[in-house]
């Protein structure tokens, strides 16, 4: 069954469409990531999944159904960002306990005993905390509310290098005793990929892929090598990214569509053949420009 | 996939529960708004004066908590127009939510809230009558006692009233949400109208409108009736107008 389905989905503000005819569906119990750069419409899209917004046309059902301003959504989802809200009446403990009440399927021991892990002041209210901790908190808030479909926008902001890494092992460890679907917004792809089985790539609105972790991991090979025997080579592939090295050589990023003999031939012309990790695919697949960065300072 | 059922009423009722929690600083306040209405009624509501003789100077000091309740009043307006605001509207939609049930629950908090501001208030009117004793140097204190009946009545009408501002607090702190225009527009209208009802006619056509609706019905039941179906309109209204804000962006 699909945990979230979308067809033709769009939002504008004003003129700029946020998403543009956006179609996924996305299978339960999957750990998934949106992956997009700044702006490119992931948190519109985790919005208008959440029943936060609603769209401006398309389709778009949440466990079968619409979820703006919907209970049942609302009871088997849980949306978390960095600009959560919570009162500054209440302490750590009072707020877990208020989610405990909230949320059936919360565990209110394991965010007591991650809340500790993490030391963080139970006494404390959530404003007085640094960024790194609230997210900490937030992290703790969503993971232990068990919900059926688990929403993280940018969840690590300000986290420091080992909190991550033990927020990715929680996060695996806990879906793994109790699946449920789990959708991460993130930039830090390289972090994720171990825990992750779907990314869902977006750019400007657009749907750039969908794939498994195992298809990305070989969707695009680098190949280096001098100029003309490149260009002779591949003159027909589907370029991702190009980079000048020096002034002989050139290093391509394309779609690996290649034939076994094609690699082969590659490989006896002296052209260095290299995998690219999902990271830098992703950053490729969404420049501006073919060259990247480089492509500004060469202009003069 | 196994998907938690979802009871309106018990979320409704764990979003109240909350709410009396988290919405703590309303109590505070309140305290802060009698403390000083009480204080400001100390001196007396009205003097009136002293019949003196060669034997004796009469001087009468009523006190009432008339201003108390004016202040909770105004108080439970403010509340009702802050929970309206982004900040208490989107940490709802932190936990199990949606609109209608965000709604009803911040009406059973000013309920609540009426219910709690009546009681202080109409405690205070025997804490006015201690610190009058203690501050001057009174011979008699004279108070009327009521039947039961007419302290429930007392009581109910007071929570009424109280509610009633905290009703027209929200519907107008959702106006406000919708567009902040109506922030400016609706005093400036209503303060407008106070000053140039008393400047041209001597009285003002919305106070003399609202009192003749609410504050002259000699029948208790007419009375809570009234009110009722003014709350209901009050509420329908802004249930119907939040409906137009985004849930949470």
């Amino acid at each position: 069954m699909n945990v979230i389905e979308t067809r033709q989905l769009t939002k504008t503000y004003g003129r700029k469409h946020a998403l543009n005819q956006f179609s996924i569906s996305v299978e339960e119990k999957k750990i998934t990531a949106l992956i997009g750069r700044n702006g490119a419409g992931k948190t519109t899209l985790l919005k208008l999944i959440s029943g936060f917004d609603r769209q401006t046309s398309g389709e778009l059902k949440v466990f079968s159904e619409k979820p703006y301003n919907n209970l049942k959504v609302s009871a088997n989802m849980i949306f978390i960002d960095d600009n959560m809200n919570l009162p500054s009446s209440l302490n750590l403990s009072q707020l877990l306990i208020v989610a405990n009440n909230f949320y059936d399927k919360f565990d209110l021991p394991l965010a007591e005993r991650l809340i500790d892990y993490f030391s963080l002041p139970r006494t404390a209210t959530h404003q007085s905390l640094s960024k790194g901790m609230k997210s900490t908190f937030n992290m703790i808030f969503g993971l232990c509310s068990r919900c059926a479909l688990t929403i993280f926008d940018e969840p690590t902001t300000g986290m420091d290098s080992a909190v991550r890494k033990d927020f990715y092992r929680a996060l695996l460890k806990d879906y793994i005793e109790h699946p449920r679907s789990i959708v991460l917004s993130s930039h830090l792809l390289n972090e994720l990929i171990d825990i992750l089985e779907e990314v869902i790539l977006i750019n400007k609105g657009n749907l750039i892929f969908h794939l498994p972790v195992e298809e990305l991991k070989s969707y695009a090979i680098g190949l280096e090598g001098e100029n003309e025997l490149l260009e002779e080579l591949i003159h027909s592939k589907e370029i991702i990214y190009k980079q000048h090295i020096g002034v002989k050589n050139t290093y391509l990023v394309i779609k690996n569509d290649l034939t076994k003999q094609e690699l082969v031939k590659l490989g006896d012309s002296g052209i260095k053949v290299t995998a690219i990790s999902p990271d830098d695919l992703c950053v490729h697949l969404t420049a501006e420009t073919k060259g990247g960065i480089d492509d500004v300072f060469n202009q003069g | 996939m196994y998907l938690t059922k979802v009871n309106f009423w018990k979320v409704i009722f764990n979003q109240y529960c909350y709410k009396l929690k988290s919405y703590a600083g309303s109590y505070t306040s309140l305290v802060m708004v009698q403390l000083i209405a009480i204080l400001l009624s100390v001196g007396g509501m009205s003097h009136m004066g002293g019949g003196s003789s060669e034997r004796f100077d009469i001087e009468v000091s009523i006190y009432s908590h008339a201003l108390v309740l004016i202040f909770t009043m105004f108080w439970a307006f403010a509340t009702a127009i802050l929970i309206t605001t982004k900040a208490y509207r989107y940490e709802d939609f932190n936990f199990v939510t949606n609109r209608i049930t965000s709604n009803m629950s911040n009406i059973l908090f000013l309920l609540t809230i009426g219910i709690i501001g009546a009681f202080t208030a109409s405690m205070s009117f025997y804490l006015n009558k201690i610190i009058a004793l203690l501050v001057y140097d009174y011979d008699y204190i004279i108070y009327t006692t009521n039947s039961l009946a007419e302290t429930i009545t007392g009581f109910s009408s007071t929570v009424l009233y109280i509610f009633l501002c905290g009703a027209l607090g929200y519907l107008l702190g959702v106006l406000v949400q919708i567009n902040r225009l109506f922030g400016f527009v609706i005093p400036a209208l209503f303060i407008g109208e106070l000053f140039i009802g008393a400047s041209w006619y001597d009285y003002s056509a919305i106070v003399n409108w609202i009192s003749g609706i609410y504050t002259t019905e000699a029948s208790f039941f007419l009375f809570v009736f009234k009110v009722l179906a003014s709350l209901i309109i009050l509420f329908l209204a802004s249930i119907t107008l939040s409906n137009r804000l985004e849930v949470r962006r």
